[in-house]
């Protein structure tokens, strides 16, 4: 399925720059409309390492009010979440009513990296398919609007990414030797990329793939998908 | 169901005291185990306002290690915990591996008090059935042990209870205006008590239904039934049955201890 994707798609930095103004105003006044409504928003970022989540994330929330939404980004867990069932670092991160919570990176850890790593049982992560859409089906009940994407790059633009990283120096901080064990790992991953799409992806909250080798290209569609759902949800 | 429940089931004063003993200790000792084994554990304590939940669980704390556990009451949602769905406050206190939690009422006061006194739609406390379903069983999948109890009484004996609790300025104060809300509609209440046990049953989250008119018989179909669970759950990693402690300078009322074969079994 992954190869199906059409990495080739490009914008231009000159529509780029206009669509994104126009976006990050429309995400302004939604967000405003969502604390308006009361409604809790979870965004969902995975992808590849390097395929611009964290920039993405930027482009995203720049304009929107910063007492409105908060960002989590999702590690290796510690602490409380480190003894406890691995959805409760979730739930508690959740947003209240009207507020809006990024996951720059997310549950879906179980199904991704844990599973990939052999960090849970293959039992786990097998049930967590399950888990998850129960999870969601939960927050749906709720009234939270629920949007997850994930950043597609192909390996030849990691690399590219990576090296591009290794080189400028304000970038370098993002490129650890994690990322490139993981990259050795890349065909363990895309089946586990393919399952989770597969099996999570529902009517209620589908998964948004993002064409991501091309920057603009991806945080103008990243942009336009959240507003399109915010006018669906809240218009 | 619920008139099936044998509710003249006593145990005497002495008998009580005998066996608690055994089992009190017993239950420190897999306290630790449990610890040791990093297993979670959630105990939900559930019955009719007067039932004895407060003090069965009192009883049942007496003796473990205080680090290990921990009391957690359910009282209404407050305001925060109303912008979020409701299974989010109860999931701020799920056991960590090793914990046991106590839940002094619970996640079921939506299809219990919620549902009888109207402070949720129907649409909520009917969907809360699945909700609960998918909870424990995520839980339980976990690893968690989950036990419920339902104290059972009549509405006479609530009554009895009420009014002797009334008479008293010391414990008045625990009949509140929920309570004395319950026992006019103990009829409907019933009806939500039968659908929940019968709902949430599970053979991984499933429900005691404790005879607690006799407070001695609740006490120890309790914690029997807690040891019993987490000796099943530790298996292997039980630890052996602890040599009989006796208490010396008991004075001459109890008679001595004898090793219970249903305990060490």
């Amino acid at each position: 399925m992954l190869e199906l994707i059409d990495l080739e798609q490009r914008l231009s930095h000159a529509h780029y720059n206009l669509q994104r103004d126009r976006l990050q105003n429309e995400l302004h006044l939604w967000c405003y409309q969502a604390y308006k409504q009361k409604r809790p928003v979870v965004i969902v970022f995975e992808g590849w390492d390097a395929a611009g989540k964290g920039g993405t994330i930027k482009r995203l929330t720049e304009r929107i009010d910063p007492r409105g939404y908060v960002v989590w980004p999702i590690g290796a867990p510690t602490g409380d979440d480190k003894t406890r069932h691995y959805l409760y670092r979730f739930w508690r991160r959740l947003p209240a009513a009207g507020e809006i919570a990024i996951f720059d990176r997310s549950w879906y850890g179980r199904v991704l990296v844990e599973r990939v790593e052999g960090y849970c049982t293959e039992a786990s992560w097998k049930r967590a398919y399950s888990e998850i859409n129960q999870f969601e089906r939960q927050l749906l009940d709720f009234g939270t609007i629920i949007i997850k994407f994930w950043m597609h790059i192909s390996r030849e633009e990691q690399l590219r990414r990576f090296k591009e990283r290794e080189h400028i120096n304000y970038k370098s901080w993002k490129l650890t030797e994690e990322d490139w064990r993981n990259r050795g790992k890349w065909e363990d991953y895309e089946p586990a990329v393919e399952d989770m799409l597969l099996k999570t992806s529902t009517h209620r909250v589908p998964w948004t793939i993002i064409e991501a080798n091309d920057k603009p290209f991806a945080r103008i569609k990243v942009m336009k998908t959240t507003v399109d759902k915010f006018k669906q949800e809240l218009g | 169901m619920l008139e099936k429940v044998n509710l003249k089931l006593s145990l005497s004063k002495a008998e009580c005291q005998r066996r608690l003993s055994h089992l009190q200790n017993r239950l420190y000792d897999l306290e630790h185990a449990i610890y040791q084994a990093g297993i979670p554990v959630a105990i939900v304590s559930e019955g009719w306002a007067a039932a004895g939940k407060g003090s069965t669980i009192r009883v049942l704390a007496e003796r473990m290690d205080p680090r290990g556990f921990r009391v957690v009451s359910i009282t209404p949602p407050r305001t925060a915990e109303l912008q979020y769905p409701w299974l989010w406050r109860f999931w701020q206190k799920i056991p960590a591996c090793g914990q046991i939690i106590v839940y002094d009422t619970s996640w079921y006061r939506r299809v219990l008090i919620d549902r009888v006194a109207k402070n949720v739609r129907k649409q909520e406390w009917q969907g809360a059935f699945q909700d609960i379903s998918e909870f424990e069983e995520q839980l339980a999948a976990d690893g968690t042990v989950i036990l419920k109890f339902w104290l059972h009484i009549s509405k006479r004996e609530q009554s009895r209870r009420f009014k002797k609790l009334l008479k008293n300025n010391l414990t008045a104060w625990q009949v509140s205006d929920e309570d004395a809300a319950q026992h006019k509609a103990y009829k409907k209440y019933s009806v939500a008590v039968e659908e929940m046990l019968a709902r949430t049953d599970s053979p991984q989250a499933p429900w005691t239904i404790v005879e607690a008119t006799d407070r001695h018989f609740c006490r120890i179909k309790v914690i029997e039934t807690i040891v019993r669970a987490l000796e099943r759950r530790l298996g292997d990693h039980a630890p052996p049955p602890s040599r009989v402690r006796v208490k010396k300078n008991t004075g001459s009322s109890s008679a001595p201890p004898k090793v219970e074969a249903d305990i060490v079994s």
